[in-house]
């Protein structure tokens, strides 16, 4: 019959719809059966997000205690930059307004943002751990509250947390005089020279446990007060502190743990150690000198705006006219200066001093109160963690 | 077109074979089925204990990481959150663990319908730090109280449930958790 299909001429192409839906039924049915397998693999999955997210803020607020410590300048890639405009993290959150960061996982480690200002890249949508934090200052002066993000690989629900990190002084008790001595102190010679003309901090220049002994000091202080007036010596409360009282007043712990705050750094000075010494104090404000501090060229050492605090375990040895901005923490009794080095800030001597030469130690409180200001170690303050 | 009269029915041995073949299939299916359904249901119980011990254990250890001290009771735990006074705890009562929520008041955090609660316990642990160089004083020798210590601690939380409909399937779920209030406990002479 013309235009009518015969039956053995069919080829069967309704076989394969047929087949499809037939298949598509049965993976229904399958997957139909196993809901609560795929549901426990949902549950599980969600658990994991939400831990990784956890970990990755936790992991944020370590990384910010760590960055705030450390005193090398950073990029905006928050890596180690030898830019001349680049500054530590620390300087760019407390003084340079830099209020955000974030990290993403990548291979091999983190991938970072800090920018200047506004806000860090967007971390959220990555597909990988990642995390991105906060910074504000909190109730307590001087301390930075951070928030941490974070967020699982696969997305689900970011956690957030904060804590307060606060700000452990380099310096905790400025020194009232230019030169403070627990012991006896002997001046050999006609140099030495002691200023403190400020009258907002007392025109204190001599500071002494103990009874003054040798050729005296110059000594000067704030206009119209007589030179013998501005040395305080046979002091009992200061002859009645013993070395770690001492220093557990001005820095409000023991030397062992003041070395091993994560800003202090630790130098070999048993010999003449200028270069090293001075690429030191160019990067770290707090320095331990093992063996003592001997200068043979005339090195500058922090400045105004960044002074240095030089912890020195052995005698001072000058032999140029070195000038150093901070506070020198002498461990030693002996102090010799052949060439006339000037320190602005205060010297403290742990024990006796035995000095000698032509040293001119000038109080500066600014210098001492910037030591105060800008070092330190940032630290957990107690019972501020919280999850929001 | 093939005609009526050449057809041909099948032959008895035919369709003896057919059935045989048929009832053989069938019988394999249904057994098939019958596992399958048990899995199934079984699996589902697992599911549902587990997701039910899982938001039990997320619940205590949110609230024990934000927790001040910490101290295990013969059920449970009971801690007091820094900076407030009233105590919280968690315990186990009856195969239900509960919180308190109030002065003697207990608010059940599982349902025993689905859940049987046979055993839970709340492990504390501390790291002490001491810090002897942070006074600039030397502590008396009878001061038991100085130097001041630091106390870093962490808990391991165990729960233990049984499905009510099952008594056969019965997980358990351990954790460890880093409480993030440190203790400072102690001072330095004054």
């Amino acid at each position: 019959m013309p235009g009518m299909m015969v039956m053995n001429t069919q080829r069967g192409a309704a076989t394969v719809p047929i087949t499809l839906v037939l298949g598509f039924i049965v993976l229904l049915a399958v997957s139909f059966a196993s809901r609560s397998l795929l549901f426990e693999m949902k549950a599980s999955n969600n658990q994991v997000q939400a831990m990784q997210a956890h970990e990755a803020a936790e992991a944020g607020l370590e990384w910010a205690t760590a960055q705030l410590n450390r005193v090398q300048a950073v990029g905006d890639d928050c890596l180690p930059s030898a830019q001349a405009t680049a500054l530590p993290l620390r300087h760019r959150i407390v003084d340079a307004g830099q209020q955000e960061a974030s990290c993403v996982a990548v291979e091999g480690g983190w991938s970072c943002h800090c920018p200047a200002s506004g806000p860090a890249r967007e971390v959220a949508t990555s597909g990988h751990r990642a995390y991105t934090l906060r910074f504000e200052p909190a109730d307590v002066p001087g301390s930075l509250r951070v928030s941490a993000t974070g967020h699982g690989g696969l997305g689900g629900s970011p956690a957030r947390i904060s804590v307060v990190l606060a700000r452990l002084p380099g310096l905790d008790t400025t020194p009232a005089a230019a030169l403070t001595v627990r012991g006896p102190a002997r001046f050999d010679g006609a140099g030495f020279q002691l200023l403190h003309t400020s009258p907002a901090s007392g025109g204190l220049t001599l500071h002494s446990g103990g009874a003054l002994s040798g050729t005296p000091p110059l000594l000067v202080s704030t206009p119209g007060t007589p030179a013998s007036t501005s040395a305080l010596s046979d002091e009992p409360r200061l002859a009645a502190l013993s070395a770690q009282g001492l220093h557990a007043s001005l820095f409000r712990m023991d030397a062992q743990a003041w070395r091993l705050q994560p800003t202090a750094h630790t130098l070999d000075c048993t010999s003449a150690c200028d270069a090293a010494l001075a690429q030191s104090a160019a990067r770290h404000a707090l320095l331990h000198l093992q063996g003592g501090l001997r200068l043979a060229t005339p090195v500058m050492l922090g400045s105004p705006s960044q002074p240095v605090l030089l912890v020195v375990d052995g005698p001072v040895e000058l032999h140029a006219a070195a000038v150093i901005h901070g506070l020198i923490y002498a461990r030693h009794a002996a102090w010799s200066d052949t060439a006339g080095a000037t320190v602005r800030g205060a010297v403290v001597v742990e024990n006796d001093l035995t000095a000698s030469g032509s040293t001119r130690i000038v109080h500066d409180a600014a210098v001492l109160a910037s030591l105060r200001q800008h070092t330190g170690t940032y630290a957990r303050l107690g019972h501020s963690w919280q999850d929001l | 077109m093939p005609r009526l009269r050449d057809q041909r029915g099948l032959s008895i041995v035919e369709l003896m074979v057919g059935m045989a073949v048929s009832l053989i299939v069938v019988a394999i299916a249904l057994l098939a089925l019958t596992r399958h359904l048990d899995e199934n249901r079984r699996m589902l119980t697992e599911a549902r204990l587990m997701q039910d011990l899982r938001t039990a254990a997320d619940l205590v250890g949110r609230n024990l990481r934000r927790a001040g001290p910490v101290a295990a009771t013969a059920n449970g735990v009971r801690y007091t959150p820094p900076g407030d006074s009233d105590e919280l705890a968690y315990r186990l009562q009856d195969g239900t663990l509960e919180m308190k929520i109030g002065a003697g008041h207990w608010q059940a955090m599982t349902d025993a319908g689905t859940l049987r609660v046979s055993s839970f316990t709340v492990t504390p642990h501390t790291q002490e730090i001491v810090l002897d160089g942070f006074c600039s004083q030397p502590c008396a020798t009878a001061d038991a109280s100085c130097p001041p210590r630091l106390n870093l601690r962490h808990v391991t939380l165990a729960i233990t449930g049984r499905a009510t409909h099952d008594a056969s399937v019965s997980r358990t779920l351990n954790t460890t958790l880093a409480l993030r209030h440190d203790a400072l406990v102690g001072a330095c002479p004054a």
